[in-house]
């Protein structure tokens, strides 16, 4: 009898992994035994695990198994004043699985209990870098054990909790996605085209000029992954991916001993992509002369008034205040309530949610995503990617039509006014996936040529009759220009609060008098109540639509909200924006932030600018 | 007790460092250790000294004596606010029988004391020195460190079972120990 349960169970598994061998046929001639280890784990985990429950009769097996898998190399070299600050090439791979209890409508997914996220104990961690199979198994069988343990104490915890809910949600945690077969060869990384580390000395050598900044890091961050995922639907993924970045900060002190900083950024698709030391070294002077100018300019007022954001600084503010609104899904029950307020003042809460078929921006936009562009007039795009973390295809989507909501970006988990992910469950380092932009393109079919919309600026400011008038240049991205995380927790912990209610950080900010049409820089100032309800009510928008690089935070608290926006390579999800000039009738801006702290006793010690 | 481990803060009869000031990169030195040497003038071989713990553990009256024979390292509470115990976290215990059983290996045992009534019970020393070579912590880090000893045998020594765990045993066999098989490296 033994005997015949033993050979019934063999035949199961033999039709279960029968997809899966069939896929792995597929597979280049490679030493990778990752996904082969995967697949044999799966098998098991699909048809043999399972937890009796005392006093209940049905054991529970999970209804969804996935494994993701990130190797990354990384090479990362830092440099200030023209010396190497470090040097690293490192190799890494991570793991992460997933094991969810209950069915599509209602599992295990999705609650934030009263531990809080318990992301990374137990069903997390590094493997070993060989690509071999029997050990990356045995990590794949323990971490699976876990996860299906944590999945059933999760579902049990949620339950009880949503039991005591006068009212339950009617939308499913978990959306069904068809499987998705893509490998990809793996990607042999070029490190040597370049010569990193002395490029590195050589721009950041462009610095020395300026002997009032106190602190500067120039970093190169150049990365190549290849991502697998597998899961127990039948997605089976290897896919490569890779970026380069320059990211620069730089620090000083007004002579009212007020903390200034500066950044500057590049990004690109591959490490050849990335600017040369020439061009490098104008954009790090242009961020040092601008810092020293910071420095002698007057502190902000407050004013209430037109601004005008040029495109370079008005792309970075939709990041801020999209970010958030166009995430369609909805976020995870909590436990406590103070978790739902963190993250509304954080603005990670859609604003735009259950408002389908709404005016949402003036009438003349049209706002897409697309993960699968490439370009922008001859610029290249960093956001797009083929299939999302989650494995589902990515998907173009059109978010507002002539002003209207007319789409929300998805992930696998559903929101309220969609079910089916579009492609844009994103990740960077097996965080949980959540709906995040790509490339997002920000049109309207009303524009004004620079000339005609400054004009039109300056008319408004007449007409208020204002003595001045701003013009926003550039916005700061404080993940960058701050060099200590001491300085940008307390930045956060003065900051953060107002982001969900629209407070932006403006770093180049000029007066401009109507009258004479002089220009004047200012320093430290913040915007009020920059929110999508602002933007809905633009004065004019420009033509000279820009294409702006960054990089989303994956932090936690950041993802998804307002402060998204601000990351780095370093945590970074690529992402582009493509956005003309927008003139605002009116917002409010706070002068002076920052507190005085007291200058260095003595002058700065002799440096040469060249080295 | 002729002398301190001293740093550059000075003690009331102790007024110079004798160069023991040490710390890991980034904290404040504090007196530490460098190379513990312990040497006995008594001392026994080590066949003799089974022969004394089984004496001791007859003249006790026991059932069993223990023979550690590694450990995992431990610690000590040397502030004032806290009581001045010790606890040793050994690896491989055995249980040795006076009546001539084969030693019986056991786990989940902790030593536990304090560092002055524990070790005036020592009773013999082996006449073989070990060194051990490690990294030993403290308010000023992580610095490395050796000891060397002879083996020790006392008279008394307070042990504690281990913190257990209540987690389950992972529900599936290892994969290269399944019974039914799936997969396997091609």
């Amino acid at each position: 009898m033994k005997r015949a349960e033993r050979m019934a169970g063999l035949m199961l598994l033999l039709v279960s992994i029968g997809p899966g061998a069939a896929a792995g046929a597929q597979v280049p001639q490679d030493n990778d035994h990752t996904l082969q280890a995967m697949r044999d784990e799966m098998a098991r985990a699909k048809t043999r695990l399972e937890l009796k429950i005392p006093n209940i009769e049905q054991p529970v097996r999970p209804y969804y198994v996935e494994y993701r898998l990130l190797d990354v190399e990384i090479r990362e070299v830092v440099a200030e004043f023209g010396t190497l600050f470090t040097s690293t090439h490192i190799r890494n791979r991570v793991m992460n699985v997933e094991a969810r209890v209950g069915s599509y409508r209602l599992d295990s997914s999705n609650f934030v209990g009263e531990e809080g996220f318990r992301g990374f104990i137990g069903p997390s961690g590094q493997v070993g870098i060989d690509r071999d199979y029997d050990s990356l198994r045995q990590d794949l069988w323990i971490a699976t054990d876990q996860a299906f343990k944590q999945a059933v104490e999760t579902y049990s915890r949620k339950q009880a909790y949503l039991s005591s809910l006068a009212r339950q949600s009617d939308i499913d945690d978990f959306s069904k996605a068809g499987p998705v077969q893509l490998i990809e060869p793996l990607e042999t990384p070029d490190w040597t085209s370049r010569n990193w580390d002395q490029e590195a000395r050589d721009t950041s050598a462009a610095l020395r000029a300026f002997s009032e900044i106190h602190e500067s890091r120039v970093t190169y961050y150049l990365v190549y992954a290849t991502e697998y995922l597998l899961t127990s639907e039948g997605t089976e993924i290897r896919q490569n991916r890779r970026f380069a970045a320059i990211e620069a900060g730089m620090s000083a002190l007004a002579d009212d001993g007020v903390p200034l900083n500066h950044f500057y950024a590049a990004y690109a698709a591959r490490p050849t992509g990335l600017p040369d030391v020439e061009t490098v070294r104008k954009g790090l002077n242009i961020a040092g002369t601008e810092l020293m100018a910071l420095r002698a300019a007057p502190p902000a007022p407050d004013y209430t008034g037109p601004v005008l954001f040029e495109a370079r600084a008005a792309a970075p503010v939709l990041a801020q205040v999209l970010g958030p609104a166009v995430n369609g899904s909805r976020p995870p029950i909590s436990f406590s309530p103070v978790m739902e307020q963190l993250l509304s003042g954080l603005g990670g809460k859609s604003d735009w949610v259950t408002r389908l078929g709404a005016r949402v921006l003036p009438a003349s936009v049209t706002v897409v995503d697309d993960p699968g562009a490439k370009e922008f007039s001859g610029t290249p795009l960093i956001g797009g990617y083929a299939v999302d973390s989650e494995g589902v295809r990515a998907q173009k989507v059109t978010l507002v039509e002539n002003g209207n909501l007319k789409g929300e970006l998805m992930s696998r988990r559903p929101g309220p006014d969609s079910a089916q992910s579009n492609g844009h469950g994103r990740a960077a380092f097996l965080n949980d996936a959540k709906p995040t932009m790509s490339n997002l393109f920000f049109s309207s079919a009303e524009t004004l040529p620079p000339a005609d919309l400054k004009k039109k600026f300056l008319e408004s400011c007449r007409a208020e009759k204002l003595s001045y008038c701003l013009v926003v240049r550039e916005m700061d991205n404080p993940a960058l220009s701050l060099l200590h995380q001491e300085d940008f927790s307390e930045l956060l912990a003065s900051y953060g609060g107002g982001a969900g209610s629209g407070d932006r950080l403006p770093l180049v900010v000029y007066r401009v008098y109507p009258e004479s049409g002089r220009e004047e820089m200012m320093r430290g100032s913040r915007i009020i109540g920059l929110n999508s309800r602002a933007l809905r009510n633009l004065a004019a928008i420009g033509n000279d639509s820009f294409v702006y690089n960054y990089m989303q935070s994956q932090d936690n608290g950041f993802a998804g909200t307002a402060l998204g926006a601000f990351g780095s390579a370093r945590s970074g999800l690529p992402a582009s924006v493509v956005a003309p000039s927008l003139l605002f009738g009116e917002l409010e801006v706070r002068g002076a932030r920052g507190e005085a702290k007291r200058l260095p006793l003595l002058p700065p010690p002799p440096m040469s600018a060249k080295k | 007790m002729k002398n301190f481990e001293m740093s550059r803060s000075p003690l009331v009869g102790f007024p110079r460092s004798n160069g023991h000031g040490r710390r890991q990169l980034g904290a404040t030195p504090v007196s530490r250790q460098g190379n513990l040497i312990v040497q006995s003038s008594k001392t026994v071989s080590n066949a003799e000294l089974r022969a004394k713990l089984i004496e001791l553990i007859k003249a006790q009256g026991k059932p069993y004596g223990l023979l550690i024979d590694d450990i995992a390292g431990g610690f000590t509470f040397t502030g004032r606010g806290q009581p001045q115990a010790f606890q040793v976290l050994p690896l491989v215990v055995y249980k040795v029988f006076p009546d001539g059983r084969p030693d019986e290996l056991v786990r989940g045992v902790d030593i536990v004391g304090t560092p002055l009534a524990a070790l005036t019970k020592i009773v013999a020393t082996g006449d073989t020195t070990e060194v051990f070579n490690g990294y030993c912590g403290a308010e000023s880090g992580s610095v490395p460190v050796s000891a060397a000893s002879p083996a020790i045998l006392t008279s008394e020594l307070e042990v504690q079972k281990k913190e257990s765990s209540t987690d389950r045993p992972p529900i599936l066999p290892p994969p290269a120990h399944d019974e039914i098989k799936t997969g396997g490296q091609q």
